[in-house]
């Protein structure tokens, strides 16, 4: 076959090898962009939300190498002519011409309709225009690009302004998503699996204050709110944070006095074991069945029944439980089976309307983590005199499986279940509530949290010195800075508050924050005007020192 | 080059006057035409199969009729005898006045037969023709007669529904290259088949081709050139047929009880160069492959008993295959 017969069709097909090349280098490009875009996208989404901030660098980076992986690809494209051919036949509706002819030149097949075959497939090849076999954009993969580039810019926007994003997967429990930062799950596996089965929305109480805080960080980005004004503002969310810590702990020690107290009774065994072992809804049923039984039980029974719940409503601080508890006590004593039954019900009712309640430490923390860097953005974190920030709340978490299972605390464990944390609020005066006790577990785990290791704790029932007139505790700028994710201590979790001795926290022992200069007085900002004398005179006095 | 050229050339010329001159008599019916003209360019046979009535041995008897060949027609009745068709030995006088046994050829020795309504015969009268079909030689007695080339036959039968038909085995039904449905006219074509056939003038059939032209025709359409990637493709079909094979469509493995045979692949790519060659190109494109898959494979896949309960035919289970089946594998 003559060589300049076939020449047009050797140029037609590596013309095609190259457009071929350029087409599926621009397509890989244009899909590893998308992929990249998207995981910028998702990177920021999740800081926006809060799930996870900031988010790892080896994110951003594995983000930045899908891009780079797909020019590597692309460059690594070697289409052969066959099927820049065969893409070209079938693209232009050549019914396999340049195909056909590409193989018979490839194998050497000559003479007869071969040649034939293969002289008008040049013919062709001279004549057509190959680039329109091979449009160069990839409409969709850009159409995706453009709307993930200009949903990631938006988003990056709106996460440099600071601004909180919405969050669609609030209502679902997220544990987090690139760390060990769970603490409920901890290194046990069972916990974390137990835990992410019944996922946990936030506390309404805990939305408020992040709603607080949203809005506090929306006006002082629009200028719209003075630095002592926002001080102010994050002081009140602070108190109101406490607050909804302090009503959760309270909680946690009303449903623990009750299990406690059934778990002497012969009839209360059940739901006793279920509320230590932290399962509320299996606790509100036996604690109906129990009501339903009550026809079988012999009247010593009935009134060892009583005495118990009355025993826990005495020392209870839930309202509504204590209620609940007076009442079935009572139809236990004297009343007939119906109202027994109906006051069990309405017990199990509050107890598991107690139960959730409760806000989780997780939320806690989060939220109180928010409040912290809002201070500091608000340069009001400096630390003065090692005093600086705002004293974390430390609430009573759902019980966690580890304490189911073992009854020892996990290391790290933000003051949960230790009395000693009370130590703080009394020797300060102005400390955050803690979790109460939540001591069922080993021998261990009570002597960490019982009263004797923690002489400053006040017991069950009293007055906390540390709370306001509100039964509120007062915060102090300083307190427990430093000790809290966010702060100079790169700690990735609240730290336990034990304190032992006088049970003062001294601001040596837990200050250190690095937050930004303070713009006023800490103490005008976080303590009302009527307590700042007793503040100031304390500090100055010494007495708060260990 | 140019020969070759100039041969094809000649070849899609007089295949085309053929299919003119058939249309002189025949009204419609193309693509029966065509394939006709296929088996005839292959050299293979063709059923045609329709209801009575429908012109398919007008159509033979036209075709006939413009090739310069020998041609026969048997009727097939019930009781026709093998012996009618490939002929018998006969006691005769020769010059000497000697009595001797002498073969007396049957219709089937003629280039283009005409077996009309093959069904209507006994499966034993079929094979007789079935064999002659296949080995392209009778054997009667001792003797073995060769049949002239080209042979071709056309055979017509009815639905094999209608009463009085024995329908053809599937081992013999496998012998014919093409089965050709041939369905009713359109009401155009049924005015224009009234106005030819009931005027005093009928039209006049030229001949166009004769044996040579033929033969040389048949050797020119096995050189045109396919493409690896093409004839896998009609390899893929064909073994799509068979429902144990992974490639199989649920279609086919639920109504299928076997599947084509590798002589329906070879088939499939000989008719596609054909058509390819008739369409006025010199290589075969997948849509040959296509075009020439229903005649093609028709007759050669096996229906199952819930595919007649469930009204599916053949074509059916071809359609669905040409629809799913890539051309390119992924």
């Amino acid at each position: 076959m003559m060589e300049g017969t076939v020449q047009p069709l050797h140029r037609g097909f590596q013309q095609a090898r190259r457009l071929l090349w350029w087409q599926e280098a621009l397509l890989i490009i244009a899909r590893s962009l998308c992929a990249s875009l998207a995981m910028a996208l998702v990177g920021c989404l999740l800081a926006g939300w809060r799930v996870q901030d900031p988010i790892p660098r080896w994110f951003w980076s594995a983000s930045g190498f899908t891009l780079v992986l797909g020019l590597a690809a692309a460059l690594a494209l070697r289409p052969s002519a066959s099927r820049a051919a065969r893409i070209v036949d079938l693209r232009l509706g050549l019914h396999q011409q340049l195909g056909t002819a590409e193989e018979l030149l490839a194998t050497g097949r000559q003479g007869g309709l071969a040649s034939v075959q293969v002289a008008l497939a040049s013919e062709l090849a001279r004549e057509l225009e190959i680039a329109k076999a091979f449009p160069m954009m990839p409409k969709r993969e850009v159409t995706a690009a453009a709307i993930l580039a200009i949903a990631t810019t938006a988003a990056a926007t709106l996460l440099a302004l600071g601004v909180v994003l919405p969050n669609p997967l609030s209502a679902i429990h997220l544990p987090s998503l690139f760390g060990e930062l769970s603490d409920r799950a901890g290194t046990d596996p069972f916990a974390s699996a137990q835990d992410e089965s019944h996922p946990r929305a936030a506390s309404p109480a805990v939305d408020q204050v992040n709603q607080m805080l949203d809005q506090i960080q929306r006006q002082v980005q629009q200028g719209g709110l003075s630095a002592t004004a926002a001080s102010a503002a994050l002081a009140q969310a602070s108190t109101e944070l406490n607050r909804v810590a302090v009503e959760s702990r309270n909680r946690q020690e009303a449903l623990d006095r009750l299990a406690a107290a059934l778990q002497g009774t012969a009839a209360g065994k059940e739901a006793a074991r279920s509320l230590q072992q932290g399962d509320y809804s299996q606790a509100a049923q036996e604690i109906r069945k129990m009501g339903e039984e009550s026809d079988q039980f012999s009247p010593a029974a009935k009134q060892e029944l009583a005495d118990a719940l009355r025993s826990a409503a005495s020392e209870s601080k839930d309202p509504q439980l204590a209620s609940s508890e007076t009442n079935a006590a009572d139809r236990f004593s004297q009343g007939g089976y119906s109202s027994v039954v109906d006051s069990t019900r309405d017990l199990a009712q509050a107890v598991q309307k107690a139960a959730d309640q409760r806000v989780s430490q997780g939320d806690l923390a989060q939220t109180w983590q928010r409040l912290q860097q809002l201070n500091r953005q608000l340069g009001q974190g400096e630390p003065q005199n090692g005093r600086s920030g705002i004293a974390p709340p430390v609430a009573q978490g759902p019980r966690g499986a580890d304490q189911r299972k073992t009854g020892i605390p996990q290391a790290g464990r933000p003051a949960q279940a230790q009395q000693g944390g009370q130590g703080s609020e009394q020797g300060m005066g102005l400390g955050p509530p803690q979790a109460g006790g939540n001591d069922n577990g080993s021998g261990a785990q009570r002597g960490s949290g019982a009263p004797g290791t923690s002489p400053g704790g006040p017991p069950l029932g009293e007055v906390n010195p540390g709370l306001g007139p509100d039964g509120n505790p007062l915060d102090v700028e300083g307190q427990m800075a430093g000790r809290f994710p966010g702060d100079s201590q790169d700690s990735a979790e609240p730290p336990s508050i034990v304190r032992q001795g006088t049970g003062a926290a001294s601001p040596s022992d837990v200050g250190g924050g690095t937050g930004g200069p303070l713009s006023v007085p800490a103490e005008n900002v976080f303590v009302p005007g009527d307590r700042r004398p007793t503040v100031r005179d304390y500090f100055s006095n010494g007495s708060g020192e260990r | 080059m140019i020969d070759t050229n100039s041969s094809v050339d000649r070849l899609t010329v007089t295949a085309r006057r053929i299919e003119e001159e058939v249309s002189k008599v025949i009204v419609g019916q193309e693509g029966t035409l065509r394939g006709v003209m296929i088996c005839l360019l292959c050299g293979g046979h063709a059923l045609l199969e329709g209801v009575p009535g429908l012109g398919k041995t007008m159509l033979v008897r036209t075709l006939a009729a413009t090739l310069d060949l020998q041609h026969s027609r048997i009727q097939f009745t019930p009781d026709l005898m093998p012996g009618d068709i490939v002929g018998t030995n006969i006691l005769a006088e020769d010059e000497d006045g000697q009595r001797r046994l002498t073969f007396r050829p049957g219709p089937v020795f003629a280039n283009l037969v005409l077996a009309d309504e093959i069904n209507r015969a006994t499966p034993k009268t079929q094979s007789a023709l079935l064999e002659a079909m296949q080995e392209r030689n009778v054997s009667v007695g001792n003797a073995t007669h060769r049949l002239p080339e080209p042979f071709f036959v056309l055979a017509t039968q009815n639905p094999i529904e209608m009463e009085g038909t024995y329908p053809l085995p599937e081992a013999q039904l496998d012998r014919f290259f093409f089965k050709l449905r041939v369905g009713y006219p359109s009401q155009q074509e049924m005015v224009e088949i009234l106005q030819r056939t009931t005027s005093p003038e009928s039209p006049r059939v030229e001949r166009v081709a004769d044996a040579a032209w033929l033969l040389q025709a048949q050797a020119l359409v096995r050189e045109v050139p396919i493409a690896s990637y093409v004839m896998e493709y009609a390899v893929r079909l064909t073994m799509s047929t068979h429902p144990d094979q992974p490639t199989a469509t649920p279609m086919v493995q639920k109504y299928l009880r076997y599947g084509a045979s590798p002589r329906a692949a070879q088939t499939l790519v000989l008719a596609a160069k054909t058509a390819a060659l008739l369409d006025g190109r010199y290589n075969v494109s997948y849509e040959d492959i296509r075009q020439v898959a229903r005649p093609a494979l028709r007759h050669r896949i096996i229906t199952n008993l819930d595919a007649e309960l469930a009204a599916v035919t053949t074509d059916d289970i071809i359609d669905e295959l040409l629809a799913r089946l890539p051309e390119e594998r992924a």
